[in-house]
C-alpha cells in the first residue's frame, strides 16, 4: 500500500486535520492508503519511508519524494483539484 | 464531540498586534489551568516560524498552537477581536492576513486529539455556523453557534 506522510511544523494539530480529510477523500474514490504524520523537519530523513509527502504549509521541493501542498485541507478551498493531483501523483508511482 | 467552554471564550479582545492577542486569549488558559505561561511563549515563537493564518472558504481565522509538556488539558480557546490583527498565512508567510478570530489550541503532545481537531475543521468548512458566529452580537450568542 502506498504511504503518504503529511507534515505541519509541529508533526500535531494541522497535520492530524489535513490527514483526517484526505483519508475521507481519498476513501470516497476508493484509493487505499497509509497516511502518517511527521514534522516539517522531519520529512529528508523520510523520504525512503514514504510515496509522497503533503505538507500544510509552502515547503522547498528538494525531496526524492514528490511533495503536494495540502493547506486546501484546511481551508475548504480547492479542495477537490488537490484530491486530484494527490490521486494522480499516486497513480504515478510505481 | 468537543464542547467550547464558556471560560475560554473571549469576545471583544483589545489588540494591536497579533502577539499581544495571543497573550490576551492565553491568560484564560492559564487562569483555568488549561497550560501554563511557558506554553504561551512556545506558541508566539513558533507563530513566527511556522504562522497560523488561516483563510478558509468562509472567512479568515488563526488556529496559533505548539507542541508542548506545558499543556495539561486538551482545549480550545476562542477569541473574537474587535479590529483584525495582522497573522501571517500559514499556506504562504509571505502573506498578511487580517483576523478578527483565534483558535488558540493546548492540546498536550502525548495524546492525538484528532476528534476536538475534526470538530474545528467541521466547523470552519460550515457557511452557516461561521456566518452566524461572525454576526453574532455578544459571547452568549458565540457560544451557542460555537456548540451548536
Amino acid at each position: 500500500m502506498k504511504h503518504i506522510i503529511i507534515a505541519c511544523g509541529a508533526g500535531l494539530a494541522s497535520s492530524s486535520m489535513v490527514r483526517d480529510r484526505i483519508e475521507e477523500c481519498l476513501q470516497e474514490r476508493g484509493v487505499a492508503v497509509r497516511v502518517s504524520q511527521a514534522r516539517l523537519s522531519e520529512l529528508s530523513s523520510l523520504e525512503n519511508d514514504a510515496d509522497l509527502f503533503v505538507t500544510t504549509m509552502r515547503a522547498d521541493n528538494a525531496y526524492s519524494v514528490p511533495l503536494i501542498h495540502g493547506s486546501a485541507f484546511l481551508t475548504g478551498i480547492n479542495e477537490d483539484v488537490v484530491v486530484d493531483e494527490i490521486v494522480a501523483a499516486l497513480e504515478e508511482i510505481k | 464531540m468537543y464542547q467550547f467552554k464558556k471560560e475560554l471564550v473571549i469576545d471583544d479582545i483589545e489588540a494591536s498586534n497579533y502577539v499581544e492577542a495571543i497573550r490576551e486569549l492565553g491568560k484564560c488558559l492559564v487562569k483555568n489551568k488549561v497550560s501554563d505561561n511557558a506554553y504561551i511563549n512556545e506558541v508566539l515563537e513558533r507563530e513566527l516560524i511556522y504562522p497560523t493564518g488561516l483563510k478558509t472558504r468562509n472567512g479568515t481565522v488563526a488556529i496559533p498552537h505548539a507542541t508542548s509538556n506545558n499543556v495539561y488539558e486538551n482545549e480550545i480557546a476562542v477569541g473574537r477581536l474587535k479590529d483584525t490583527v495582522i497573522f501571517r498565512s500559514m499556506e504562504n508567510p509571505d502573506e498578511d492576513l487580517a483576523v478578527k478570530f483565534i483558535f488558540l489550541i493546548s492540546i498536550k503532545s502525548e495524546t492525538e486529539q484528532t476528534s476536538m481537531l475534526k470538530m474545528l475543521m467541521k466547523l470552519f468548512m460550515n457557511e452557516d455556523i461561521m456566518g452566524k458566529i461572525k454576526s453574532s452580537k455578544n459571547k452568549d450568542e458565540m457560544m451557542d453557534y460555537l456548540n451548536y
